[in-house]
């Protein structure tokens, strides 16, 4: 079970915001408004057992100074003197909603049955606070606008990078490297970047302060980079196998078990490294543990697309065939299967929610898909040429790469777009793509090195800190590492539905099909039976064989009557099971 | 016992019967003396003596004649007057004295006292009852569970200074008391008038009476949901009639509020008015009007039901000639304002309704026309009426200017009528009956007669306009036929009508403006014309609905159902046809088509790669065609395998076959039957032997053709599943959404974590914790309210 967070996530980082400021009048009524509508929530927003605290705020907004006490009389009405808490917004409510409640009818004592309705009188306050919170999330994602006769997409990147401020800008930048092609993986908290050059070129550095941890030349051939869990440590897929290196750069394994290697996953709740390779081998190695978990051939021939959904921490493959199939390290059948397009794969991407997908294939489309009824396309896409690499953004952009050009659409997912919101045009052949974590940054690898380019409102404003803390220091980081390890969740859970965990475990068919099978070639039990003793005259052998077998029979007799009677009792309840199964079924005339 | 009989003598005793007790006796002594025992006897006293034998009290029957009982003792009290009260003493105890019943048997007797002892034992302990569950339930217990709260101290007496320690002191305290300084702070305090008890009392009152409220609010939704029309009736017929009750009562105790009562009473008459209940317009009713021409019930139904809206209608109070100059005004402005108050039917509708046959209805129409002819003359003062009479007078004479007016005024009619569709049905005035036939008002019919007549002869000469004072109506026989023209013509005339009608609807909305401020001028009018000719003519009842003086609305006055019906018909069509000309713009909310997802592809003018421009920048251009580029098939594409699709399907055909369940086959050919070359086994035997598997619950992807999902369980994650309901559970739906929501604070909210996992039991470190005592079981005074 993957972890799904929909939990406020009180802390802030302001990434470029709207590049058009707002007339200062403006702004300032926006604020006071908000500023009232603050001082009503937290005076009732419990502040004390908040995350805010332990939170380490940076802030880049200029209203911080502002901030000065409100005057009582913005808190209450005139006449009222107590008006209460606010009311929270219903939708709210819902997106933090755990389900359906107990509704204390499948309960058998009643004190018991007071207690879990206590109990979910608190989950209910859970919800609701956690709705509240919401209200340390300030930050907005900032976008592109245009003005009148412009469109966005013909903004240039170094437009762009002219008119945001100096932090913002100096995240756009070139790296011309000469190792080409390159393949680029950034950090979970988005902080760290390494590239994996084809001719054998790794790197590891800090790209927002634009430092270098390590660089070296493996003199191999490197297909593909990852992080782990942390930023000390880096898995690269070599041309036989997978080396695992620290921050400096020394080796501090070499998976021999992971060889010929084409893509690689790293599952973070789970600490699984996931790794598909040339004949078709998936396979899931515990970092934890350094054991493999599980491996397998796929049978479905050279695998080289590889995305994973965060959501239920399945691994989606693209195939030759325009199929997706999705993987748990428990089944060596693909949990399912999905027939995307007519040909090969190309591109691949999950968003974070795990509620859509988005492949591209040879025949220049790019097909949006609802992942979690696994239904769709929600849209068809055609382009000009093939769309080689996909990437969806946290605030569900779509990049998409079409030789050395970079296409990002806005949320093509839920609504239709017919116009890219940014277009930028590399100087060489793109070879992945990788928006970074809670930045407005889109990495560019290509064959001629990296390009960082900036993209507004793609990355998400605010981060959870204890989740991925892009500003974490050593002792975080350690803290953190310790936890995430306590909280490692088993490989076992992985499913498609995570919250299988909470179901009860019912027989299924399997099981049922089973049970029958044994009833079948169920045999009577053996009866030890010794006739009590009579007189003398009657205990003669003949007698006593004779009621023996009298009683043996009748046993046998009975055994087999009731072994039918289930039977014949399982074949109607099937027959009951199919009555009620079909919707047509209201159609058929009443025999009876 | 042998007795000796030799010495007794039977005969003798038998012959001396005479002989009496002595012989008696001696017969009893002599038996006594067979017997050879001795018999104790009585002991008699003789002298008094201070000991006396316990054996000597033996009861003796036979004594009772000589003993002495209690009543010859009290015998003597009776005698004097100052023992009267000893004797009543004495009675009165004797009459209390009752015998003791024989005590019980042990056992039974501890068995009720232990029952006894047990129904005390649990009452006692029922009382504890209410305070352990509520420890229970309690999911935040602190032990010792009583606070050290016995002294407790009032603030403001603690913080107080010690009174009366010294005079000064005291003189101090006084002056500091009515200091305004103080004072105002104890007003300040006396904001808070309730102590916390008391808006906790208060607060639980209001939450009472809003949880009574909710009940009631439920039961009415739950009465409202009941589908029995029975029951409905009943409970109206109830409701009715408490009403009426009520309002008797109010009347007696109030008459104000039972006049307040009436003005709500007359409100919703006028809502009844303006709506469309009992209209006879909803589907029921016009199924029964379907109905109505074979079956007599529906049309006693309906016919019921518009008597109903009649009497909902109707006003109270009686109309007085006081109050003629409000009914006069009243009405104009609703319909001005409002176009739906007019929806009333008269009763030329009803009895459209009620006549199910086509012909009798055309007579009835006639006569109707015929009434209602003569009882608007009658009924309206000319002013009003005139154009009226014009439209059925301009037929007669065939004045070609007159029907020039009448065409004009017909079309101005349709224009009304589209306007304002109800027009008609205020027209009809609703008691529009033949009410000319009485006698008491054949003179004044005569009169109008007459006044029509003079008009008939002015119209031959000049044309007749709206404001042609006194007419003469012709006999009624000339009348009938007058109406039968009229209807050939406006056959003839529909056609022209409606052509004009295409023409004038274009107009209408300009023309409504002007309308609306019509009505107005009509007050005046009317008011001048009430004010003038009440005199004449008036003195029939008034008309409910009064007709707008309005030019064009006069028209409607011809109020012949038929022909006016076929007109709004006619006219409904043409307006119909013209709408479908024009797109309509108002009614149906617009739909936002970019609202809904596109199912179709949708092609995106993307940037092309420098591959295949060749690095050409003109190419580069957003403004490229597309069409072109598209040319460009790549390798991939031009070998597209169609087989791709069938592929899958063949795959997941095997899947599904895969997951099913097999039937298994336990028939052994030979066994039972023969067997060998030939031989066909007994199909009935052989299904004998076949055991039906459970067939596969629905797949999830069985109606989606691209998806293949495996069905088979995962057994991994089963080892960390619940596999049975723990105890307290007995439906899995319950379980799971106990389980539902998670508790660490990676995933909630700080607070709502620590209250999750609050310890329910807490124990103070080195604190006794003594057993309960009954204090808690005494009822805290609370101050009433």
């Amino acid at each position: 079970m993957a972890k799904s967070k929909a939990v406020p996530q009180p802390k802030h980082k302001a990434v470029m915001s709207n590049f058009k400021p707002k007339s200062t009048k403006q702004w300032i009524k926006e604020r006071d408004s908000q500023l009232k509508e603050f001082v009503s929530l937290v005076d009732t927003a419990d502040l004390s057992g908040s995350k805010a605290k332990k939170v380490k705020v940076k802030k880049e907004t200029s209203n911080s100074e502002e901030s000065k006490p409100v005057p009582l009389g913005l808190r209450q009405g005139k006449n009222d003197k107590f008006p209460g808490r606010p009311s929270v917004p219903k939708e709210k409510l819902l997106k933090h909603s755990r389900g359906e409640g107990l509704d204390g009818t499948g309960v058998k004592v009643n004190l018991l049955k007071k207690k879990l309705q206590k109990r979910e009188k608190i989950i209910e306050y859970s919800t609701e606070q956690a709705a509240r919170l919401e209200l340390f999330l300030p930050e907005d994602s900032g976008f592109l606008e245009a003005d009148d006769g412009e469109v966005t997409r013909q903004f240039s990147q170094g437009q762009i990078a002219a008119s945001v401020d100096v932090t913002s800008a100096t995240k756009q930048f070139d790296l011309d490297l000469q190792f080409g092609p390159y393949k680029s993986n950034y950090s979970r908290n988005g902080r760290f970047l390494c590239l994996g050059g084809r001719k054998g070129h790794i790197a590891a550095m800090d790209w927002v302060t634009k430092k270098l941890l390590c660089e070296m030349n493996v003199m191999e051939e490197v297909i593909d980079v990852r992080w782990l869990h942390v930023e000390t440590m880096l898995a690269v897929a070599q041309k036989e196998w997978v080396y695992i290196y620290d921050n400096q750069g020394i080796e501090l394994h070499c998976l021999k078990q992971l060889n010929r290697v084409l893509c690689m996953e790293f599952l973070p709740y789970h600490f699984l490294l996931a790794s598909a390779g040339e004949q078709g081998w998936l396979k899931w190695l515990d970092i934890s543990l350094g054991k493999i978990i599980s491996q397998f051939n796929t049978r479905m021939g050279r695998l080289n697309l590889m995305v994973q959904n965060p959501y239920n921490a399945v691994l989606c493959l693209g195939h030759a065939q325009g199929t997706v199939s999705m993987w748990s390290p428990n089944m060596k059948e693909p949990l399912a299967k999905m027939l995307c397009h007519r040909s090969p794969l190309l591109g691949l991407a999950v968003d974070r929610t795990g509620q859509y997908m988005v492949t591209s294939a040879a025949d220049k489309t790019v097909k949006t898909w609802d992942l979690r009824m696994l239904s769709g396309p929600l849209s068809e896409y055609h382009l000009f040429a093939h769309a080689n690499n996909l990437a969806l953004s946290e605030k569900g952009l779509l990049a998409l790469s079409m030789g050395n050009i970079v296409e990002v659409y806005k949320d093509p997912c839920r609504n239709h777009v017919d116009k890219a919101y940014l277009r930028h045009k590399n100087s060489s052949t793109i070879k992945s793509l990788q928006f970074c974590a809670y930045e407005d940054v889109l990495g560019v690898a290509h064959s001629k090195g990296f390009t960082s380019v900036l993209v507004p409102g793609s990355g998400e404003p605010n981060f959870d800190a204890l989740e991925a803390n892009p500003y974490q220091t050593k002792t975080q980081r350690r803290e953190r590492e310790v936890k995430s390890l306590l909280e490692k969740i088993q490989p076992e859970l992985i499913s498609l539905d995570p919250s299988t965990i909470t179901q009860v475990d019912t027989p299924t068919l399997q099981d049922k099909v089973e049970a029958k099978k044994n009833l079948l070639f169920l045999k009577p039990p053996k009866l030890d039976f010794e006739p009590r003793k009579r007189a003398k005259w009657r205990a003669g052998t003949a007698q006593v064989a004779k009621t023996k077998k009298i009683i043996r029979e009748d046993n046998v007799r009975k055994f087999v009557q009731t072994k039918r009677h289930l039977l014949q009792e399982d074949k109607n309840k099937s027959e009951a099971s199919n009555i009620s199964n079909n919707v047509l079924d209201r159609f058929k005339s009443k025999k009876r | 016992m042998t007795v000796d009989m030799e010495d007794f003598d039977f005969n003798n005793y038998s012959d001396s019967d005479d002989g009496g007790d002595e012989e008696h006796k001696r017969l009893l002594t002599a038996i006594s003396k067979l017997d050879k025992r001795k018999r104790v006897l009585p002991s008699e006293r003789r002298e008094p003596s201070l000991q006396v034998s316990e054996f000597h009290l033996s009861k003796e029957t036979s004594s009772d004649v000589n003993a002495v009982h209690l009543r010859d003792l009290a015998k003597s009290l009776s005698l004097k007057a100052s023992h009267g009260e000893i004797a009543r003493k004495l009675k009165a105890t004797q009459k209390k004295s009752k015998t003791l019943p024989k005590p019980l048997e042990k056992p039974a007797a501890n068995k009720i006292r232990r029952e006894v002892g047990f129904e005390n034992v649990k009452e006692q302990l029922s009382q504890w009852d209410p305070v352990v569950l509520r420890n229970r339930i309690s999911d935040d217990l602190v032990f010792p569970l009583k606070s050290s709260k016995g002294t407790r101290l009032n603030p403001e007496e603690f913080l107080s200074p010690h009174q009366g320690a010294t005079e000064l002191e005291r003189q101090i305290a006084a002056v500091l008391n009515d200091s305004p300084s103080v004072q105002k702070e104890r007003e300040e305090k006396e904001e808070y008038p309730l102590s916390l008890e008391e808006m906790i009392q208060r607060r639980k009152e209001l939450a009472r009476i809003k949880a009574q409220e909710s009940y009631r609010q439920a039961k009415a939704h739950r009465q409202n949901k009941i589908k029995s029309k029975k029951f409905h009736r009943i409970a109206r017929r109830e409701k009715i009639r408490k009403q009426i009750k009520e309002f008797e009562e109010l009347q007696q105790k109030d008459p104000e509020a039972a006049l307040e009562r009436l003005e709500e009473i007359e409100k919703e008459r006028v809502l009844e008015r303006a709506s469309l209940r009992h209209k006879s317009t909803g589907q029921w009713a016009k199924n029964q009007a379907v109905r109505a021409k074979y079956d007599k019930e529906s049309r006693q139904v309906l016919a019921e039901q518009l008597k109903i809206s009649k009497d909902l209608t109707q006003k109270i109070q009686a109309d007085s000639e006081s109050s003629d100059e409000e009914l006069v005004v009243e009405p104009e402005s609703a319909v001005s304002d409002n176009p739906w108050i007019a929806q009333t039917k008269s009763e030329a509708d009803v009895d459209v309704f009620l006549s199910g046959y086509r012909k009798y209805w055309n007579e009835k129409a006639k006569e109707n026309q015929k009434d209602t002819i003569v009882g608007t003359n009658a009924d309206s003062t000319p002013g009003e009426k005139a154009s009226d009479t014009v439209s059925v007078l301009d037929v007669e004479l065939e004045d070609p200017k007159a029907q020039a007016l009448l065409k004009t005024a017909v079309v101005s009619y349709s224009e009304i009528k589209q306007n304002n569709e109800n027009s008609f049905a205020q027209m009809n005035p609703p008691d529009s009956k033949p009410e000319s036939n009485s006698p008491s008002k054949m003179k004044k019919v005569k009169k109008i007669k007459k006044t029509l007549m003079a008009i008939k002869a002015k119209a031959g000469k000049k044309t007749v306009t709206a404001s042609c004072g006194k007419w003469e109506v012709t006999p009624l026989e000339t009348q009938v036929v007058n109406v039968r023209s009229l209807v050939d013509m406006f056959d003839g005339l529909h056609e022209k009508i409606t052509e004009k009608a295409k023409l004038k609807i274009s107009n209408l909305k300009e023309q409504l403006i002007p309308q609306t401020n019509l009505p107005r001028k009509g007050k005046k009018e009317k008011r001048k014309t009430n004010a003038s000719d009440t005199s004449n003519l008036l003195e029939m009842k008034r008309q409910k609905v009064q007709i707008d003086l309005d030019e064009k609305l006069d028209e409607g006055s011809t109020t012949n159902g038929d022909f006016v019906s076929e007109l709004t018909e006619k006219i409904q069509l043409a307006k119909s046809n013209l709408s479908n000309d024009k797109p309509s713009t108002s009614g149906v909310p617009e739909l936002d088509p970019n609202k809904f997802m596109k199912t179709g592809p949708i092609k995106l003018r993307t940037a092309l790669p420098d591959e295949i421009t060749g690095g050409d920048e003109a190419l580069d251009d957003s403004d490229h065609e597309g069409g072109e580029k598209e040319k460009q098939l790549t390798i991939s594409e031009a070998f597209a395998d169609d087989d791709v699709v069938a592929d899958f399907s063949q795959e997941k055909q095997d899947a599904i076959n895969k997951s099913k369940p097999e039937d298994i086959n336990l028939h052994l050919p030979g066994w039972g039957d023969w067997g060998g070359h030939n031989i066909k086994p007994n199909q009935r035997k052989r299904k004998r032997f076949i055991v039906e598997m459970p067939k596969p619950p629905p797949r999830r992807d069985e109606n989606k053709g691209n998806l293949i999902i495996n069905d088979t369980e995962d057994s991994a994650a089963r080892a960390h599943q619940v596999s049975e309901l723990p105890f307290p559970f007995t439906s899995v739906k319950d379980f799971e959404a106990s389980v539902r929501a998670p508790i660490s604070n990676t995933f909630i909210p700080e607070s709502a974590h620590r209250k999750l996992i609050k310890p329910s039991v807490r124990t103070k470190m080195g604190a006794i914790i003594s057993p309960m005592d009954k204090d808690v079981l005494i009822k805290r005074q609370q101050k009433k309210l």
